[in-house]
Protein backbone atom coordinates (compact mmCIF):
# COMPACT_ATOMS: atom_id res chain seq x y z
CA UNK A 1 0.00 0.00 0.00
CA UNK A 2 1.15 3.04 -0.59
CA UNK A 3 1.49 5.86 2.04
CA UNK A 4 0.03 9.70 1.05
CA UNK A 5 2.68 12.17 1.66
CA UNK A 6 2.40 13.97 4.64
CA UNK A 7 1.66 17.82 5.76
CA UNK A 8 4.50 18.97 7.84
CA UNK A 9 2.89 21.39 10.42
CA UNK A 10 5.73 22.79 10.87
CA UNK A 11 9.16 23.10 9.14
CA UNK A 12 10.85 19.31 9.70
CA UNK A 13 14.45 20.95 11.22
CA UNK A 14 12.05 22.43 13.77
CA UNK A 15 10.56 19.12 14.52
CA UNK A 16 13.77 17.33 14.70
CA UNK A 17 15.49 19.82 17.12
CA UNK A 18 12.22 19.05 19.33
CA UNK A 19 12.80 15.78 19.66
CA UNK A 20 16.88 15.90 20.29
CA UNK A 21 15.91 18.40 22.95
CA UNK A 22 13.55 16.02 24.38
CA UNK A 23 16.09 12.95 23.87
CA UNK A 24 19.17 15.18 25.69
CA UNK A 25 16.60 16.18 28.70
CA UNK A 26 14.93 12.50 29.41
CA UNK A 27 16.67 9.77 26.84
CA UNK A 28 14.60 7.22 26.69
CA UNK A 29 12.38 5.07 23.65
CA UNK A 30 9.88 7.93 22.98
CA UNK A 31 11.76 10.54 21.04
CA UNK A 32 13.96 7.76 19.31
CA UNK A 33 10.24 6.67 17.79
CA UNK A 34 9.31 10.29 16.43
CA UNK A 35 13.04 10.58 15.00
CA UNK A 36 12.19 6.97 12.80
CA UNK A 37 8.94 8.63 12.20
CA UNK A 38 9.96 11.85 10.94
CA UNK A 39 12.78 9.71 8.84
CA UNK A 40 10.07 7.87 6.85
CA UNK A 41 7.89 11.25 6.07
CA UNK A 42 10.74 12.84 4.82
CA UNK A 43 10.79 10.27 1.54
CA UNK A 44 7.25 10.63 1.25
CA UNK A 45 7.55 14.21 0.89
CA UNK A 46 10.09 14.43 -1.07
CA UNK A 47 12.63 15.96 0.65
CA UNK A 48 16.17 14.48 -0.42
CA UNK A 49 18.79 13.09 2.26
CA UNK A 50 20.88 16.03 2.14
CA UNK A 51 18.15 17.40 4.58
CA UNK A 52 19.01 15.19 7.77
CA UNK A 53 22.81 16.72 7.60
CA UNK A 54 21.44 20.29 7.90
CA UNK A 55 18.61 19.39 10.12
CA UNK A 56 21.52 17.99 12.52
CA UNK A 57 23.97 20.94 11.94
CA UNK A 58 21.11 23.60 12.83
CA UNK A 59 19.66 21.67 16.09
CA UNK A 60 23.02 20.80 17.75
CA UNK A 61 23.80 24.40 17.14
CA UNK A 62 20.78 25.50 18.74
CA UNK A 63 21.62 23.12 21.77
CA UNK A 64 25.20 24.25 22.42
CA UNK A 65 23.97 27.65 22.49
CA UNK A 66 21.06 27.34 24.70
CA UNK A 67 23.27 24.94 27.34
CA UNK A 68 26.58 26.93 27.16
CA UNK A 69 27.92 24.28 29.46
CA UNK A 70 27.66 22.08 26.47
CA UNK A 71 30.12 22.35 23.49
CA UNK A 72 28.94 20.92 20.17
CA UNK A 73 31.12 18.14 20.00
CA UNK A 74 29.64 16.99 23.60
CA UNK A 75 26.33 17.31 21.92
CA UNK A 76 27.19 15.98 18.43
CA UNK A 77 28.50 12.66 20.83
CA UNK A 78 25.51 12.40 22.91
CA UNK A 79 23.04 12.86 20.04
CA UNK A 80 24.01 9.97 17.94
CA UNK A 81 21.24 7.62 18.34
CA UNK A 82 18.22 9.84 16.89
CA UNK A 83 20.49 10.67 13.79
CA UNK A 84 20.64 6.90 13.52
CA UNK A 85 17.26 6.38 13.87
CA UNK A 86 16.15 8.59 11.33
CA UNK A 87 18.89 7.42 8.62
CA UNK A 88 17.97 3.81 8.84
CA UNK A 89 14.42 4.98 8.48
CA UNK A 90 14.77 7.12 5.57
CA UNK A 91 16.71 4.38 4.04
CA UNK A 92 13.90 1.70 4.43
CA UNK A 93 11.30 4.17 3.54
CA UNK A 94 13.27 5.36 0.11
CA UNK A 95 13.84 1.70 -0.66
CA UNK A 96 10.63 0.64 0.02
CA UNK A 97 9.05 3.77 -2.43
CA UNK A 98 11.17 2.89 -5.17
CA UNK A 99 10.22 -0.90 -5.53
CA UNK A 100 6.12 -0.01 -5.35
CA UNK A 101 7.38 2.83 -8.15
CA UNK A 102 9.08 -0.16 -10.19
CA UNK A 103 5.63 -2.26 -9.71
CA UNK A 104 3.34 -0.30 -10.28
CA UNK A 105 5.16 0.76 -13.68
CA UNK A 106 5.59 -3.17 -14.48
CA UNK A 107 1.99 -3.50 -13.35
CA UNK A 108 1.09 -0.58 -16.07
CA UNK A 109 3.03 -1.83 -18.41
CA UNK A 110 1.82 -5.16 -18.58
CA UNK A 111 -2.22 -3.67 -18.60
CA UNK A 112 -1.38 -1.78 -21.71
CA UNK A 113 0.35 -4.87 -23.50
CA UNK A 114 -3.07 -7.03 -22.74
CA UNK A 115 -5.50 -3.95 -24.07
CA UNK A 116 -3.73 -3.80 -26.77
CA UNK A 117 -3.24 -7.58 -27.65
CA UNK A 118 -7.72 -8.05 -27.68
CA UNK A 119 -8.13 -5.08 -29.34
CA UNK A 120 -5.14 -6.01 -32.48
CA UNK A 121 -7.52 -9.58 -31.96
CA UNK A 122 -10.48 -7.52 -32.47
CA UNK A 123 -9.66 -5.74 -35.29
CA UNK A 124 -8.13 -8.63 -37.28
CA UNK A 125 -11.96 -10.70 -36.53
CA UNK A 126 -13.80 -7.55 -37.78
CA UNK A 127 -10.82 -7.40 -41.12
CA UNK A 128 -12.06 -11.00 -42.17
CA UNK A 129 -15.74 -9.53 -42.22
CA UNK A 130 -14.88 -6.81 -43.72
CA UNK A 131 -12.97 -7.85 -46.70
CA UNK A 132 -15.93 -9.96 -47.77
CA UNK A 133 -18.44 -7.23 -47.43
CA UNK A 134 -16.23 -4.87 -49.56
CA UNK A 135 -15.97 -7.77 -52.00
CA UNK A 136 -19.72 -7.68 -52.53
CA UNK A 137 -20.01 -4.19 -52.48
CA UNK A 138 -17.19 -4.02 -55.78
CA UNK A 139 -18.65 -6.93 -57.20
CA UNK A 140 -22.02 -5.39 -57.56
CA UNK A 141 -20.98 -2.27 -58.68
CA UNK A 142 -18.90 -3.30 -61.35
CA UNK A 143 -21.14 -5.54 -62.83
CA UNK A 144 -23.99 -2.31 -62.46
CA UNK A 145 -21.00 0.04 -64.15
CA UNK A 146 -21.81 -2.73 -67.25
CA UNK A 147 -25.54 -1.70 -67.48
CA UNK A 148 -24.93 2.28 -67.41
CA UNK A 149 -24.08 4.38 -70.67
CA UNK A 150 -20.38 5.48 -70.92
CA UNK A 151 -19.54 8.73 -69.65
CA UNK A 152 -23.21 9.30 -67.85
CA UNK A 153 -23.04 10.86 -64.03
CA UNK A 154 -23.88 7.13 -62.79
CA UNK A 155 -20.80 6.24 -64.39
CA UNK A 156 -18.89 8.65 -62.40
CA UNK A 157 -20.52 8.00 -59.08
CA UNK A 158 -19.84 3.86 -59.09
CA UNK A 159 -16.00 4.52 -60.49
CA UNK A 160 -16.01 6.83 -57.10
CA UNK A 161 -17.95 3.58 -54.97
CA UNK A 162 -14.94 1.63 -56.49
CA UNK A 163 -12.21 3.79 -55.44
CA UNK A 164 -13.87 4.11 -52.24
CA UNK A 165 -13.70 0.34 -51.77
CA UNK A 166 -9.66 0.08 -52.53
CA UNK A 167 -9.33 2.78 -50.15
CA UNK A 168 -10.86 0.81 -47.34
CA UNK A 169 -9.41 -2.62 -48.55
CA UNK A 170 -5.78 -0.47 -47.73
CA UNK A 171 -7.43 0.43 -44.48
CA UNK A 172 -8.22 -3.38 -43.70
CA UNK A 173 -4.94 -4.38 -45.10
CA UNK A 174 -3.17 -2.40 -42.12
CA UNK A 175 -5.77 -3.42 -39.68
CA UNK A 176 -4.39 -7.01 -40.28
CA UNK A 177 -1.28 -5.84 -40.25
CA UNK A 178 -1.43 -4.72 -36.17
CA UNK A 179 -3.21 -7.70 -35.45
CA UNK A 180 -1.20 -9.95 -37.11
CA UNK A 181 1.28 -12.67 -34.97
CA UNK A 182 2.50 -14.63 -37.74
CA UNK A 183 6.16 -15.42 -38.04
CA UNK A 184 7.56 -12.05 -39.84
CA UNK A 185 10.95 -12.55 -41.79
CA UNK A 186 13.27 -11.02 -39.25
CA UNK A 187 16.70 -10.81 -40.78
CA UNK A 188 19.84 -8.69 -39.10
CA UNK A 189 19.41 -5.08 -40.72
CA UNK A 190 21.70 -1.83 -39.98
CA UNK A 191 19.23 0.41 -38.85
CA UNK A 192 20.98 3.37 -39.53
CA UNK A 193 20.50 2.09 -43.19
CA UNK A 194 16.95 1.60 -43.21
CA UNK A 195 17.27 5.49 -41.98
CA UNK A 196 18.55 6.90 -44.67
CA UNK A 197 17.02 5.10 -47.42
CA UNK A 198 13.42 5.77 -46.03
CA UNK A 199 14.75 9.35 -45.24
CA UNK A 200 15.55 9.83 -48.96
CA UNK A 201 12.60 9.20 -49.74
CA UNK A 202 10.45 10.86 -47.47
CA UNK A 203 12.64 13.90 -48.28
CA UNK A 204 10.99 14.35 -51.86
CA UNK A 205 7.56 14.02 -50.12
CA UNK A 206 7.38 16.49 -47.45
CA UNK A 207 6.68 20.25 -47.67
CA UNK A 208 9.75 22.00 -47.80
CA UNK A 209 8.61 24.14 -44.28
CA UNK A 210 9.90 20.93 -42.63
CA UNK A 211 13.78 20.39 -42.43
CA UNK A 212 14.92 16.33 -40.85
CA UNK A 213 18.01 16.15 -39.14
CA UNK A 214 19.65 12.74 -38.63
CA UNK A 215 22.59 12.01 -35.62
CA UNK A 216 23.69 8.39 -36.14
CA UNK A 217 26.11 7.65 -33.86
CA UNK A 218 26.65 4.33 -34.46
CA UNK A 219 25.73 3.21 -37.95
CA UNK A 220 26.50 -0.41 -37.72
CA UNK A 221 23.99 -1.33 -35.40
CA UNK A 222 22.43 -4.48 -35.96
CA UNK A 223 19.05 -5.29 -35.13
CA UNK A 224 17.08 -8.02 -35.82
CA UNK A 225 13.56 -7.19 -37.74
CA UNK A 226 11.73 -7.45 -41.02
CA UNK A 227 13.48 -4.96 -43.51
CA UNK A 228 9.63 -3.70 -44.62
CA UNK A 229 8.35 -2.95 -41.06
CA UNK A 230 11.16 -1.40 -40.05
CA UNK A 231 10.56 0.88 -43.37
CA UNK A 232 6.61 1.42 -41.97
CA UNK A 233 8.01 2.22 -38.31
CA UNK A 234 9.91 4.99 -39.79
CA UNK A 235 7.05 6.31 -42.32
CA UNK A 236 4.38 5.89 -39.70
CA UNK A 237 6.07 8.04 -36.68
CA UNK A 238 7.55 10.64 -39.52
CA UNK A 239 4.06 11.19 -40.75
CA UNK A 240 2.76 11.68 -37.21
CA UNK A 241 5.44 13.44 -36.54
CA UNK A 242 4.66 15.96 -39.58
CA UNK A 243 1.01 16.19 -38.83
CA UNK A 244 2.30 17.35 -35.55
CA UNK A 245 3.93 20.46 -37.12
CA UNK A 246 1.85 23.41 -38.46
CA UNK A 247 3.85 26.27 -40.09
CA UNK A 248 7.91 24.90 -40.18
CA UNK A 249 9.36 22.38 -38.02
CA UNK A 250 12.15 20.02 -37.48
CA UNK A 251 12.08 16.79 -37.14
CA UNK A 252 15.60 14.86 -35.54
CA UNK A 253 16.25 11.34 -36.10
CA UNK A 254 18.70 10.15 -33.31
CA UNK A 255 20.16 6.63 -33.17
CA UNK A 256 23.13 5.53 -30.46
CA UNK A 257 23.84 2.94 -28.32
CA UNK A 258 22.72 2.54 -24.61
CA UNK A 259 23.93 -0.26 -22.31
CA UNK A 260 21.87 -1.51 -19.25
CA UNK A 261 22.57 -3.34 -16.55
CA UNK A 262 20.27 -4.99 -13.79
CA UNK A 263 20.35 -2.45 -11.47
CA UNK A 264 19.06 0.04 -14.35
CA UNK A 265 17.10 -1.63 -16.33
CA UNK A 266 13.80 -0.71 -17.74
CA UNK A 267 10.72 -2.88 -17.40
CA UNK A 268 10.37 -6.06 -20.10
CA UNK A 269 14.24 -5.71 -21.31
CA UNK A 270 17.35 -7.87 -20.32
CA UNK A 271 20.07 -6.67 -19.71
CA UNK A 272 23.25 -5.71 -22.27
CA UNK A 273 23.31 -3.36 -25.22
CA UNK A 274 20.26 -2.04 -26.82
CA UNK A 275 19.88 0.48 -30.02
CA UNK A 276 18.29 3.41 -28.93
CA UNK A 277 16.25 5.01 -31.83
CA UNK A 278 14.64 8.30 -31.19
CA UNK A 279 12.57 10.92 -33.13
CA UNK A 280 11.78 14.51 -32.25
CA UNK A 281 9.48 16.72 -33.52
CA UNK A 282 9.22 20.51 -32.82
CA UNK A 283 5.11 20.54 -33.19
CA UNK A 284 2.13 20.65 -30.99
CA UNK A 285 3.32 17.99 -28.74
CA UNK A 286 0.56 15.85 -26.73
CA UNK A 287 -1.48 16.56 -24.25
CA UNK A 288 -1.05 14.76 -20.82
CA UNK A 289 -4.33 13.33 -20.59
CA UNK A 290 -4.28 11.42 -24.04
CA UNK A 291 -0.75 10.31 -23.37
CA UNK A 292 -1.63 7.22 -22.24
CA UNK A 293 -3.91 6.18 -25.15
CA UNK A 294 -2.20 7.09 -28.03
CA UNK A 295 -0.88 3.91 -29.25
CA UNK A 296 -4.91 2.25 -29.13
CA UNK A 297 -6.32 1.12 -32.63
CA UNK A 298 -8.17 4.15 -34.20
CA UNK A 299 -7.73 6.53 -31.03
CA UNK A 300 -7.01 9.97 -32.87
CA UNK A 301 -6.94 13.34 -32.51
CA UNK A 302 -7.15 14.02 -36.39
CA UNK A 303 -9.86 15.35 -37.73
CA UNK A 304 -12.19 12.69 -39.40
CA UNK A 305 -10.88 11.41 -43.16
CA UNK A 306 -6.90 13.51 -42.00
CA UNK A 307 -5.71 9.83 -40.41
CA UNK A 308 -7.05 6.40 -39.51
CA UNK A 309 -6.09 6.61 -36.01
CA UNK A 310 -3.94 3.45 -36.77
CA UNK A 311 -0.06 4.91 -37.69
CA UNK A 312 1.07 4.75 -34.14
CA UNK A 313 -0.78 1.26 -33.31
CA UNK A 314 0.91 -0.06 -36.34
CA UNK A 315 4.44 1.07 -34.79
CA UNK A 316 3.75 0.08 -31.39
CA UNK A 317 3.07 -3.76 -32.91
CA UNK A 318 6.38 -3.42 -34.41
CA UNK A 319 8.24 -2.42 -32.07
CA UNK A 320 6.57 -5.19 -29.91
CA UNK A 321 8.41 -7.83 -32.41
CA UNK A 322 11.56 -6.05 -32.13
CA UNK A 323 11.38 -7.41 -28.85
CA UNK A 324 11.52 -3.94 -27.31
CA UNK A 325 9.91 -1.22 -25.91
CA UNK A 326 8.20 2.51 -26.87
CA UNK A 327 8.28 5.35 -24.81
CA UNK A 328 6.52 8.81 -25.48
CA UNK A 329 7.85 12.18 -23.93
CA UNK A 330 6.24 14.88 -24.14
CA UNK A 331 5.05 18.93 -23.21
CA UNK A 332 2.01 20.54 -24.91
CA UNK A 333 3.48 23.20 -27.44
CA UNK A 334 6.61 21.45 -26.68
CA UNK A 335 6.97 18.90 -29.39
CA UNK A 336 7.36 15.41 -28.87
CA UNK A 337 10.04 12.47 -28.69
CA UNK A 338 9.19 8.86 -29.48
CA UNK A 339 11.66 6.99 -27.77
CA UNK A 340 12.20 3.08 -29.26
CA UNK A 341 15.16 0.71 -27.53
CA UNK A 342 15.19 -2.95 -29.18
CA UNK A 343 18.07 -5.50 -28.36
CA UNK A 344 21.51 -4.86 -30.16
CA UNK A 345 22.17 -7.70 -32.61
CA UNK A 346 25.60 -9.12 -32.34
CA UNK A 347 26.34 -11.49 -35.47
CA UNK A 348 28.23 -14.53 -34.62
CA UNK A 349 30.83 -16.26 -36.96
CA UNK A 350 30.04 -19.94 -37.70
CA UNK B 1 -16.59 -21.65 -71.00
CA UNK B 2 -16.30 -23.70 -67.45
CA UNK B 3 -19.03 -25.45 -65.24
CA UNK B 4 -17.77 -24.17 -62.10
CA UNK B 5 -18.65 -24.65 -58.32
CA UNK B 6 -18.28 -21.94 -55.77
CA UNK B 7 -18.11 -22.77 -51.71
CA UNK B 8 -18.40 -19.87 -49.61
CA UNK B 9 -20.24 -19.53 -46.25
CA UNK B 10 -21.25 -15.47 -46.58
CA UNK B 11 -24.53 -16.10 -48.87
CA UNK B 12 -24.35 -12.36 -50.48
CA UNK B 13 -20.74 -12.76 -51.48
CA UNK B 14 -21.21 -15.95 -52.85
CA UNK B 15 -24.58 -14.93 -55.05
CA UNK B 16 -22.51 -12.37 -56.19
CA UNK B 17 -19.72 -14.11 -56.94
CA UNK B 18 -21.69 -16.68 -59.10
CA UNK B 19 -23.65 -13.82 -60.50
CA UNK B 20 -20.32 -12.20 -61.95
CA UNK B 21 -19.44 -15.81 -63.49
CA UNK B 22 -22.52 -16.19 -65.16
CA UNK B 23 -22.54 -13.27 -66.55
CA UNK B 24 -19.19 -13.83 -67.90
CA UNK B 25 -20.72 -17.20 -69.68
CA UNK B 26 -19.90 -19.66 -67.18
CA UNK B 27 -22.42 -22.31 -65.41
CA UNK B 28 -22.47 -21.91 -62.22
CA UNK B 29 -23.23 -23.96 -58.70
CA UNK B 30 -22.72 -22.96 -55.27
CA UNK B 31 -22.50 -24.32 -51.89
CA UNK B 32 -22.51 -22.97 -48.25
CA UNK B 33 -19.67 -24.68 -46.39
CA UNK B 34 -17.40 -27.66 -46.89
CA UNK B 35 -19.79 -30.72 -46.31
CA UNK B 36 -22.60 -29.21 -48.55
CA UNK B 37 -19.54 -28.38 -51.48
CA UNK B 38 -17.85 -32.15 -51.42
CA UNK B 39 -22.00 -33.49 -52.19
CA UNK B 40 -22.17 -30.97 -55.18
CA UNK B 41 -18.87 -31.73 -56.16
CA UNK B 42 -19.37 -35.31 -56.23
CA UNK B 43 -22.49 -35.26 -58.07
CA UNK B 44 -21.86 -32.58 -60.86
CA UNK B 45 -17.90 -32.85 -61.14
CA UNK B 46 -17.63 -29.11 -62.29
CA UNK B 47 -14.29 -28.15 -63.75
CA UNK B 48 -12.99 -25.80 -61.64
CA UNK B 49 -13.82 -25.12 -58.12
CA UNK B 50 -13.61 -21.46 -55.96
CA UNK B 51 -13.47 -22.22 -52.26
CA UNK B 52 -13.34 -19.76 -49.34
CA UNK B 53 -10.79 -21.22 -46.86
CA UNK B 54 -12.66 -19.98 -43.53
CA UNK B 55 -16.18 -21.54 -43.08
CA UNK B 56 -18.10 -23.49 -40.75
CA UNK B 57 -18.49 -27.41 -40.70
CA UNK B 58 -15.65 -28.14 -42.96
CA UNK B 59 -12.76 -25.42 -44.25
CA UNK B 60 -11.37 -24.93 -47.21
CA UNK B 61 -7.99 -26.12 -46.47
CA UNK B 62 -9.71 -29.67 -45.58
CA UNK B 63 -12.50 -29.58 -48.73
CA UNK B 64 -8.98 -29.00 -50.95
CA UNK B 65 -7.48 -31.66 -49.53
CA UNK B 66 -10.79 -34.03 -49.88
CA UNK B 67 -11.05 -32.77 -53.45
CA UNK B 68 -7.42 -33.71 -54.09
CA UNK B 69 -7.56 -37.09 -52.55
CA UNK B 70 -10.69 -38.02 -55.28
CA UNK B 71 -8.09 -37.89 -58.27
CA UNK B 72 -9.93 -35.92 -61.35
CA UNK B 73 -8.36 -33.36 -62.63
CA UNK B 74 -10.43 -30.53 -61.43
CA UNK B 75 -8.79 -26.80 -60.85
CA UNK B 76 -9.28 -25.03 -57.82
CA UNK B 77 -8.86 -21.51 -56.66
CA UNK B 78 -8.65 -20.45 -53.22
CA UNK B 79 -9.70 -16.92 -52.47
CA UNK B 80 -9.78 -15.68 -48.09
CA UNK B 81 -10.18 -12.13 -46.38
CA UNK B 82 -8.22 -13.62 -43.43
CA UNK B 83 -9.10 -14.12 -39.54
CA UNK B 84 -8.72 -13.39 -35.85
CA UNK B 85 -4.62 -12.56 -36.64
CA UNK B 86 -4.10 -13.96 -39.67
CA UNK B 87 -4.02 -11.99 -43.22
CA UNK B 88 -5.33 -13.72 -46.14
CA UNK B 89 -1.49 -14.00 -47.37
CA UNK B 90 -1.53 -16.38 -44.80
CA UNK B 91 -4.39 -18.35 -46.01
CA UNK B 92 -3.54 -18.24 -49.42
CA UNK B 93 0.16 -19.36 -48.81
CA UNK B 94 -1.34 -22.78 -47.37
CA UNK B 95 -3.77 -23.48 -50.44
CA UNK B 96 -0.96 -22.52 -52.25
CA UNK B 97 1.11 -25.08 -50.64
CA UNK B 98 -1.37 -27.90 -51.36
CA UNK B 99 -1.23 -27.62 -54.93
CA UNK B 100 -4.51 -24.95 -55.89
CA UNK B 101 -4.03 -23.11 -59.31
CA UNK B 102 -4.81 -19.77 -58.38
CA UNK B 103 -5.25 -17.78 -55.22
CA UNK B 104 -7.36 -14.23 -54.65
CA UNK B 105 -6.96 -12.16 -51.65
CA UNK B 106 -10.77 -10.41 -50.91
CA UNK B 107 -11.90 -8.02 -52.20
CA UNK B 108 -11.38 -8.66 -55.51
CA UNK B 109 -12.18 -7.14 -58.62
CA UNK B 110 -14.15 -8.82 -61.60
CA UNK B 111 -11.21 -8.51 -63.69
CA UNK B 112 -8.64 -10.05 -61.30
CA UNK B 113 -10.94 -13.24 -60.72
CA UNK B 114 -11.73 -13.67 -64.02
CA UNK B 115 -8.30 -13.66 -65.30
CA UNK B 116 -7.36 -16.24 -62.37
CA UNK B 117 -9.99 -18.36 -63.81
CA UNK B 118 -8.84 -18.46 -67.31
CA UNK B 119 -4.94 -18.97 -65.97
CA UNK B 120 -6.68 -22.03 -63.66
CA UNK B 121 -8.25 -23.51 -66.73
CA UNK B 122 -5.48 -23.48 -69.13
Amino acid sequence: MRETAPVFHEPPGDIYARLLRDYWRQGGEEPLIQAADLGKALVYAGRPPEEIGEFQQQALLALARELPAVTMDEAAARLTPPLIEVLIAYGLAFREQMKQRYESLIEQRLQQTHQMEALGTLAAGIAHDFNTILGVILGYTEMTLDEIPPGSAAQENLQQVVAATLRARNLVARILAFGRREEVNKVPVRLADSLTECLAMLRVTLPPSISLRICIDEPEALVLADPGELQQLIMDLTINAVHAITGCGLITYSLNIVTFNAHRLPPELSPGEHVRFRIRDTGCGIPRQIIDRIFEPFFTTKAVGQGSGLGLSVVYGIVKRLGGVINVYSEPGQGAEFEILCPRHIETRP
Amino acid sequence: MATILVIEDDEQFCQMLAQMLRQAGHQVETAANGVLGLERFRASAPELVITDILMPEKDGIDTILEIKREGTDTRLIAISGGRRAITPQFNLDSAALIGVQQVLAKPFSRQQILEAVEAALS
